[in-house]
């Protein structure tokens, strides 16, 4: 069961961090006009579409890594990494812990200044919150897999 | 009072009374993950219960806190003042609270 709902968080997670990573290469580094290449059609986006979106699935992500996957991680896995000294892997997953809850806090405020993408007073506002979600979620991601594959990496 | 007005403010203080409840350890309950029970407070880990999680608790101190402060700051303080510093503070204090975690949680990394 653990494993279906772990599966489950990934797959919202890549959505996520495909919708963030399109969002924020939009209002950050917009193409030039004309711009045909694969990567100016990635940034081409409309940036205040994904905003709802990101809203949906960071919660949906957020919920079933916080309310069903880590109290079996408190109580299954961790126990084991702190046996192993693995303080290393054991930080990195502390921090993602409070950045996710970060980026908890800030979806209000996203949505609040998503909800005018064409309000000028915001632009930064709107330009560094989607950065910040972007970031943290990129964390969270490459931490989440560095953690399911400890041994592999020999962290 | 309009709730939409409050929401930046309601972010920030959340955040910041996330790390004040993390730093202090400041859990009314605390959640024991093994057998599926609550305590109230902040409660040991025991070899009959298992580890104990606070996680859930100082979620709930940044809630009540950030909704009281939100509620405040839109009574008390005047509207043009946060309509202008909303903008700045709901980016960098997320920045601020990010850099107070790297710095709180430095003893993992440092051997």
């Amino acid at each position: 069961m653990i494993t279906a709902v772990l599966m489950a968080h990934g797959i919202l997670a890549v959505f996520l961090l495909g919708a963030l990573t399109h969002q924020a290469l939009a209002v950050w580094w917009r193409p030039a006009r004309g711009g045909g290449s694969l990567f100016a059609s990635f940034r081409a986006v409309r940036a205040e579409r994904y905003a709802n979106t990101v809203i949906i699935l960071f919660a949906l992500t957020y919920g079933i890594g916080g309310g069903l996957i880590y109290p079996a991680y408190r109580y299954e896995v961790r126990p084991v990494l702190e046996q192993l000294r693995l303080n290393t892997v054991l930080g990195m997953f502390e921090l993602k812990e409070h950045f996710v809850t970060v980026g908890l806090a800030l979806l209000p405020v996203y949505w609040y200044f998503w909800k005018q993408p064409d309000a000028p007073a915001t632009v930064t506002a709107r330009k560094m919150l989607t950065l910040i979600l972007a970031l943290v979620v990129w964390y969270a991601f490459v931490v989440g897999h560095l953690l399911n594959n400890t041994r592999g990496f020999g962290i | 009072m309009s709730i939409a007005r409050a929401i930046p403010v309601f972010s920030a203080a959340f955040l910041v009374a996330y790390a004040v409840a993390m730093h202090f350890n400041l859990a009314p309950f605390t959640y024991y993950p093994q057998v599926g029970a609550f305590a109230s407070g902040v409660a040991k880990p025991s070899p009959q219960l298992g580890p104990a999680m606070y996680w859930y608790g100082w979620l709930s101190v940044a809630l009540v806190a950030a909704a009281a402060i939100a509620a405040l700051v839109e009574l008390l303080v005047p509207q043009p003042l946060t309509r202008r510093a909303a903008p700045l503070l709901s980016w960098t204090i997320p920045l601020l609270v990010i850099a107070f975690f790297l710095w709180d949680l430095r003893s993992w990394f440092i051997r």
